[in-house]
């Protein structure tokens, strides 16, 4: 199996990797560039815990190769804090308890992202759909919920959207 | 345990993210079959190199009485359920791992499996030098004549298996340096992994020390030994390189020691005022095809809480377990409680339509004014005022007309036997603790550095709980059955306590300045002897629509939790326990063929429920403080018990048609 | 993404069957990338029959991960952004096949002319795999529960298919053959779905009924409902979802709507005709009789929605 050359950017840094195909893109993030907040925790793309951002679009990086990451860029939980400050969804998960043992969490916090970068209201039914692809045991989700909409009042009390 | 600041960045250290130098993954070759002779095996590690049986520790441990029953690290000769470790095999590379499992070749010979408790009971046994599949049968209560009550009420009920599921999947790394085996594993209980590896592996104690990786969930599934960490274990010592192993999201649904799997048979004898006169019981628990597992003690721990909150004075039950060609059964959050108070409840649901009595008047005239010690060995504290209070607090007689409400009372036995340890370190003005148990997911770091400054006037900044580490403590026991708070917080309250009298020893006086200026350490071990019970009610309303599905409108609780040591955290717990309990009740169990075959293989048949099937939550916490020096009850296990009475009875009420088991299909609920 | 015709093949002597496998990773395999659907085409004619097309690729790669299939070579083609695209011309509404199931639900103008592709769309998995999965991969895999082949057929629509050389267009009645068995050839792709579009006197709706996370769907019925000028029908055809190996026509059901509205004596007789046509099986999420009692009230549903549609303004139809 031919390994392929693929060039991307995760969390602004640019990177050139060759790739064997079958890799899983969650695999590529965790053990060839070390960033293990992006967790595996199923394997029939139920549960979410893998969700980054790919593109701008909230996806399941267990379902894809890391070789069709090519020409991409990709957003993790890591890539979220700015020079050590927590980004606000971070901080209202703390705030409002929407983790226990943390590891739905970097997986809502990506599909929460790249709802409230949509910049338009959610109702609390609209925030539960969303999340209908991130899967929590421990929470029960209510804090989860609570969580986002606490974020999107921080943001637009900073007048800052999602770049 | 990481805490959530680190958690929200991704920066949590869980198995997974460790990497040692030199490691190899493991993977491991699962019998496709629930009951089959193993003719013959090759390829990589199998029952031609490690013959031996799990052995003891934590709370997925029934006991072994006969070493017949034992529950063998790799496969020997037969094997016993769908996922059964055969084999395993080792590579640099997970991705590669998986393709020398092709390299692994068994042969096997079909055998006709049993798969439910009547053919356990009926047929032959599983287990040669064995003269049946019981693996325990005791009574509990006393033998009594039939009251002369004009009320006589009996029905079957059963409560379907379930896989914990908690979001992180189990793993271990095992490291050998020659002398010493390490191991970081997602636990529950360092201790118990410690001990159930040595005495396994028959390594001395102090050449094992076991690590607590940040744990991803656990509801129950972390606490016991499996046969896939002794292999890692014992690969690290063969190959002299650390091994890790990570099970997939379908080895943890065929191969973890699933909860539940408990039928019930009930009968009750009770006045025309409702008040019960005398109790019967069965309870026949499908333990899985080994010994040694919860399903071993569950019978009986099922049994004791039959009479739950209510003054029963006359009990008798008949506790069984019997094997099956299933995983063995673990603890799963409620582990016996939420069948017990399940067999309990739907009776007094089927006293109060009898008597045509409300379901809260029923209940509550069999409540307790004083002190009570159960027949069947269970003991509460008076339970009328708790429960008088809650039927009013959670409005049942209002609901009840108006959304045809169920409801459920129940007794939360905290599993505090065993009690905890907890070790205080001070030094350079900074404070290290250790306890015996390891939080995954309970914020237990909250309520240490709260009961430190209570007792001790320490700022909570400068408290640090460290992860769970047997080379930090003497001993240790286990994060399970509602007990941390209690136990462990007991614990440490003790440890503050001897630290003052250290510093009072050595400076006059106590001061904070005192003790920071100084190097101390003190560690204890408390052992609990007693019972500590605490009370929970829960309603439920429900809407079924016309495909039969249903929605949980409501779910309100109230829960006496003695004291409220982490009111934000205390919430999250209950409601996730609620959407657990929910689970059971509309979406979970595990199936299985008549041939054996596995049909719930990924979490979308497992069926979890997800953000939209939330209910409105109200949640009261009640503070009665018990004889714990810093008050607290347990509470984890709470909603798992109470939510799933409740539910079902709002189903039945909504339905028009009587429930026996979860979980409730939506076929049964079409018009 | 595209799934040629397959059987699943049962392996006996080894340890792991198909249905017995507890693996999470893929088996390794070559992989291409074209840039556009000439190099793709000329690909599939050089690789041979032993390649998969990756297209969102939510429905391959889970396939890929449980060692279900194991593909020599894997063609990836979402490089080919030309095959992704909504466009309206006068009387036909036409869908590059790579166009993702989260376009199509969140496409405002699809929501006004054809509201039954956003039900459709919106109700399918989960918002993370809309984000890749695509309307062609969902139509080519063709698995019993995936929700648009029967939404195709009931709109009567037709598919274009490339090859090398060669198109060829094939109307969805003929397109599905069998559970996961199309009409594609192993050198073929999916480049464009057509459905026909009229103004006024149409309608359509989609309704089904799914199992928790995940969400396949438990049954579904698709309706297309078109009326005369009295408003009664003119013509039906029903097409129904996880009932059968493929989409399952009701024609029966669909005969005896015609000339007549559909009221509530109307709607049951063609329920029972719809359920008789369907050949549901038992598995771990339902029952056949489960399925057959819910069908019947899906159909129902579908059909007043249609019709209700139909008899609307033009083009107001949501």
């Amino acid at each position: 199996m031919k390994k392929v050359k693929t060039t991307f950017k995760v969390n602004g840094k640019p990177f050139e990797l060759e790739l064997e195909p079958r890799r899983l893109l969650v695999s590529v993030l965790r053990e060839d560039l070390g960033l293990t907040g992006t967790h595996n925790a199923c394997d029939s793309t139920n549960c979410g815990a893998c969700t980054v951002l790919v593109d701008g679009k909230a996806v399941k990086s267990c379902t894809m190769f890391g070789v069709q990451a090519n020409g991409k860029e990709i957003l993790t939980i890591e890539g979220l804090a700015k020079d050590g400050d927590l980004h606000p969804l971070q901080k209202a998960f703390i705030e409002k308890q929407g983790l226990q043992c943390g590891f739905c969490t970097p997986g809502m916090i990506m599909t929460s992202y790249w709802m409230l970068s949509q910049n338009r209201d959610f109702s609390d039914e609209e925030i539960k759909r969303m999340l209908s692809g991130n899967l929590c045991r421990c929470t029960g989700y209510y804090g989860i919920v609570e969580s986002v909409k606490y974020a999107k009042n921080l943001m637009s009390k900073k007048g800052g959207d999602i770049e | 345990m990481s805490e959530s600041k680190l958690l929200v960045r991704g920066a949590g250290k869980y198995v997974d993210d460790i990497k040692l130098p030199n490691m190899l993954y493991m993977a491991v070759a699962r019998s496709p079959h629930a009951r089959a002779r193993l003719l013959s095996v090759k390829g990589g590690l199998n029952q031609n190199d490690l013959k031996a049986a799990v052995g003891g520790g934590g709370e997925g441990w029934g006991g072994l009485t006969n070493p017949a029953l034992a529950h063998p690290v790799f496969a020997q000769d037969t094997v016993n359920y769908v996922g059964q470790p055969v084999a395993a095999v080792f590579a640099d590379d997970r991705y590669i791992a998986e393709d020398k499992l092709d390299e692994v070749e068994a042969e096997y010979e079909k055998l006709k499996p049993i798969m439910t408790i009547d053919e356990a009971l009926l047929g032959e046994p599983l287990h040669a030098g064995t003269k049946s599949n019981f693996i325990m049968q005791r009574w509990l209560g006393t033998e009594f004549e039939d009251p002369k009550s004009p009320v006589v009420l009996e029905d079957e009920f059963s409560v379907a298996r379930i896989v914990n599921n908690p979001l992180e999947p189990r793993g271990l790394i095992a490291d050998y340096d020659g002398s010493k085996l390490t191991v970081y594993i997602s636990t529950q209980a360092v201790f118990s992994i410690k001990d159930g590896l040595a005495s396994t592996l028959k390594l001395d104690e102090s050449a094992v020390q076991v690590i607590q990786a940040d744990t991803g969930g656990a509801f129950g599934s972390k606490s016991a030994l499996y046969p896939e960490y002794i292999i890692a274990a014992y690969a690290a010592m063969k190959y002299k390189r650390p091994v890790k192993w990570i099970e997939s999201r379908s080895e943890h649904l065929a191969a973890s020691q699933p909860g539940r799997g408990v039928r019930g048979k009930m009968k009750i004898f009770a006045d025309k005022d409702g008040v019960v006169t005398g109790w019967r019981g069965e309870v026949l628990v499908d333990a899985g095809a080994f010994g040694g597992s919860a399903g071993s003690m569950s019978p009986f721990f099922i049994g004791m809480q039959l009479t739950g909150p209510y003054g029963i004075e006359k009990a008798h039950v008949l506790a069984t377990a019997v094997m099956t060609n299933k995983p063995p059964q673990g603890p799963y959050r409620g582990a016996g409680r939420p069948e017990a108070a399940f067999f309990r409840e739907r009776m007094m649901d089927l006293l109060a339509d009898e008597l045509k009595m409300g379901a809260d008047e029923v209940r509550l005239i069999n409540t307790t004014t004083e002190n009570f010690k159960s027949p069947l060995g269970l003991e509460i504290e008076a339970s009328r005022p708790f429960f008088g209070q809650a039927v009013l607090d959670l409005k049942y007689k209002e609901k009840s007309k108006s959304d045809k409400a169920g409801l459920g009372f129940f007794v939360l036995l905290s599993a505090i036997w065993g009690g905890e340890s907890a070790r205080i370190d001070v030094q350079s003005g900074k404070i290290n603790v250790w306890l015996g148990g390891n939080q995954h997911g309970q914020e237990h770091y909250v309520f240490v550095k709260k009961l430190l400054n209570e007792e001790l006037g320490i700022p909570q900044d400068i408290v640090t709980l460290n992860k769970g580490d047997t080379s930090m403590l003497k001993d240790g026991v286990g994060s399970w059955g509602s007990r941390s708070a209690v136990v462990a917080g007991a614990a440490v309250v003790a440890a503050a306590r001897k630290l003052k009298k250290q510093v009072e020893s050595k400076e006059g006086k106590y001061t904070v300045e005192n003790l920071l200026r100084g190097n101390y350490s003190s560690e204890v071990y408390e052992n609990q002897n007693v019972q500590l019970n605490s009370f929970g009610a829960v309603l439920a309303t429900v809407k079924i629509d016309k495909f039969g599905l249903v929605n949980v409108e409501e779910c309100a609780g109230c829960y006496d939790i003695g004291r409220a040591l982490n009111p934000k955290m205390i919430e999250s717990q209950i409601i996730g326990g609620t959407m657990q309990g929910i689970g059971q009740v509309l979406y979970e169990e595990v199936v299985y063929d008549e041939e054996g075959n596995l049909l719930t293989r990924n979490l979308f048949d497992a069926g979890l429920p997800i953000a939209e099937n939330m209910p409105k939550f109200t949640i009261q916490i009640v503070e009665h403080p018990s004889k714990m020096p810093h008050h607290a009850r347990g509470l984890g296990e709470a909603p798992t018990i109470g939510v799933p009475v409740a539910v079902v009875r709002a189903i039945e009420r909504a339905s028009g048609k009587r429930i026996r088991h979860t979980p409730v299909k939506p076929q049964e609920l079409l018009k | 993404m595209e799934m040629h015709a397959h059987l699943i093949v049962f392996i006996s002597r080894k340890i792991f069957l198909f249905i017995g496998s507890f693996v999470m990773f893929p088996r390794p395999f070559d992989y291409f990338s074209p840039k556009n659907l000439a190099e793709a085409l000329e690909l599939l004619q050089t690789l041979g029959a032993d390649t998969k097309i990756l297209a969102g690729g939510q429905s391959l790669i889970p396939a890929l991960k449980l060692r279900t299939l194991s593909p020599k070579n894997v063609v990836d083609i979402t490089g080919i952004k030309e095959l992704s695209y909504i466009r309206k011309t006068e009387n036909m509404l036409k869908i590059g096949a790579l166009t993702t199931t989260g376009a199509i639900e969140n496409d405002s103008e699809i929501a006004a002319l054809l509201p039954i592709l956003t039900e459709t769309a919106s109700e399918i998995a989960d918002p993370l795999v809309r984000n890749l999965g695509t309307v062609g991969g969902d139509i080519c895999h063709a698995a019993p529960a995936n929700d648009f082949p029967a939404v195709m057929v009931a709109l009567n629509a037709s598919f274009t298919i490339a090859s090398k050389g060669r198109t060829r267009t094939v109307q969805a009645d003929s397109f599905f053959i069998n559970k996961f068995k199309t009409a594609l050839k192993p050198d073929e792709v999916l480049t464009e779905i057509q459905i026909p579009l009229k103004e006024c006197e149409v309608g359509s709706a989609y309704r089904k009924v799914k199992k928790g996370s995940g969400g396949f769907a438990i049954a579904g019925a698709a309706a297309q409902v078109s009326v005369a000028d009295d408003n009664a029908v003119s013509e039906c055809r029903i097409a129904m979802t996880a009932v059968g190996p493929k989409p399952m026509r009701a024609p029966e059901a669909e005969k005896a709507l015609v000339g007549k509205n559909p009221e509530a004596a109307v709607l049951n007789s063609i329920a029972k005709l719809a359920v008789e046509a369907s050949e549901p099986v038992s598995d771990v999420t339902a029952s056949a009789e489960y399925r057959r009692k819910v069908l019947g009230i899906l159909v129902k549903d579908a059909v007043e929605a249609s019709y209700k549609r139909a008899v609307m303004g033009c083009y107001e139809k949501s």
